[in-house]
């Protein structure tokens, strides 16, 4: 067996070493009841999602600096997609697990700017700043998406669409998943692609 | 939109936090003989660019090349990333400083090699895209062979021993044969959405083989048919570290 050795003790044993440590686990599974959560949105009201029983709905993690939010945003697709959620009866709620002092947190009242200066059709902007429901959820990049059946099921886990790029270009021809995932679902029919890797910049939680 | 517009247009570039060059492991070059070019990124402190697997987060750097007529660039060869880890998830990336390497075999006796590269840099507080097209005229006044020799001993290379992987239920069980006295600390997949990076890694020793238990990726392709990545571990000898690439059948077993 031919092996390569080095003379050094490199940077990457010492990092591994250095990761041995917290390493998350769990989320929200595809298939499993989608995790109970409560957080404060940016009208200041508390909103539970157990409100939404008997709806479909989208959870969508966002960051407003992030760039790749920055290319769904900036080409309209996320509004256009949130709009056509809503449209077809499903609640939309937009999380934002930006720890303060970090890219992409907000205020209530700059999520409620944010709301209307983006033309957003999400109900609301939800402020997760501890980054704790982020974590029950497994919420890995911006965007990242989830979808909940009526009765509570997590149906959808993964990216927005196909095309893990900043380009506004690769819009036009992506696959979005979020939108086929709702359509089957609502046609009773089960949902191709109930999950993918989500892409994009890692959700900027509390160290 | 505007909102989002005047916020990127006001924010830091990539390019401040992260710069790309080109380095030639030849000053010169001759039709048919090929050389070694280097892609280097320098990164500030905190900073950090991505493998070509990013893991949780994060995008690969890409490249497209743009040679003169009659001359082919190599598959990239990325050296063995960190594992990075950060409010419990996993990447895979550089910092500090990376070289990614291609061999380029010319057709004439000069040239411009150009690389068109689009590329994110993160911290822990943001992400910023990066697009710019570097280039390295050859002849060249400056061989940089010190630096591409130092990226090529991180290049993985093929496993000489034996390997295998199962998947049993949510469990892909990898066994890797070592040399003995090689203890293996990390499998570090090359396709994204294989193992869930962020779960403990458990190995063991059994014989004289490595037993990686990996769970699988909450993504995972029903269909994929192979495991493919870099075992990484330490030798026998004091202080030294190896990094051997493998590409197996990941075989079905029920249960589990």
């Amino acid at each position: 067996m031919r092996f390569r050795t080095l003379l050094l003790v490199t940077s990457a044993v010492a990092a591994m070493v250095a990761a041995a440590g917290f390493r998350f686990l769990g989320g929200a599974e595809v298939g499993s009841a989608a995790p109970a959560f409560s957080l404060p949105s940016n009208t200041g009201k508390t909103v539970s999602l157990d409100q939404f029983k008997g709806k479909y709905v989208v959870l969508e993690w966002t960051n407003q600096g992030c760039p790749y939010v920055h290319k769904q945003y900036g080409t309209g697709n996320m509004q256009a997609t949130q709009k056509w959620a809503r449209d077809h009866g499903a609640i939309w709620l937009t999380i934002d697990s930006s720890a303060e002092g970090k890219q992409g947190y907000m205020t209530a009242d700059q999520a409620t700017a944010l709301l209307k200066s983006a033309h957003m059709s999400s109900n609301a902007i939800l402020l997760d700043p501890d980054g704790t429901v982020g974590h029950l959820y497994g919420a890995k990049t911006t965007p990242h998406m989830f979808v909940i059946d009526p009765k509570g099921t997590v149906i959808y886990n993964g990216a927005i669409d196909d095309k893990p790029t900043t380009d506004f270009d690769d819009v036009k021809t992506a696959k979005n998943y979020v939108e086929a995932a709702l359509e089957e679902a609502m046609a009773g029919k089960p949902v191709t692609n109930p999950t993918s890797r989500p892409y994009g910049c890692s959700v900027k939680y509390k160290n | 939109m505007l909102a989002f517009a005047a916020l990127i247009a006001l924010s830091p570039k990539a390019t401040d936090y992260s710069k790309p060059a080109l380095l030639s492991s030849s000053r010169a070059c001759a039709p048919g003989r090929r050389f070694l070019v280097g892609l280097e990124f320098k990164i500030k402190p905190g900073w950090h660019v991505y493998w070509h697997n990013p893991g949780d987060s994060g995008q690969e750097i890409r490249v497209k090349w743009s040679l003169p007529a009659g001359w082919q660039a190599g598959p990239l060869m990325w050296p063995t990333p960190e594992v990075m880890l950060d409010t419990g998830f996993v990447n895979y990336g550089y910092e500090k400083q990376v070289t990614l390497l291609c061999w380029i075999t010319p057709a004439s006796r000069k040239g411009t090699i150009r690389a068109n590269l689009d590329w994110l840099v993160c911290d822990k507080e943001m992400c910023l895209p990066g697009k710019r097209v570097v280039s390295l005229p050859i002849p060249t006044a400056n061989a940089s062979v010190t630096a591409i020799a130092a990226a090529l001993e991180r290049v993985p290379q093929p496993l000489r021993g034996q390997a295998d992987a199962r998947l049993a239920g949510k469990t892909v069980t990898l066994r890797v044969e070592l040399p003995k006295g090689a203890k293996a600390t990390e499998f570090m997949p090359f396709d994204p959405a294989v193992i869930h990076n962020s779960a403990r890694q458990n190995v063991s020793t059994v014989g004289d083989s490595a037993v990686f238990k990996l769970d699988r990726s909450e993504y995972f392709d029903p269909k994929r048919a192979r495991l493919r990545g870099i075992v990484v571990g330490q030798g026998a000898s004091p202080h030294s570290s190896f990094f051997n690439e493998i590409d197996v059948p990941l075989e079905r077993t029920s249960g589990g």
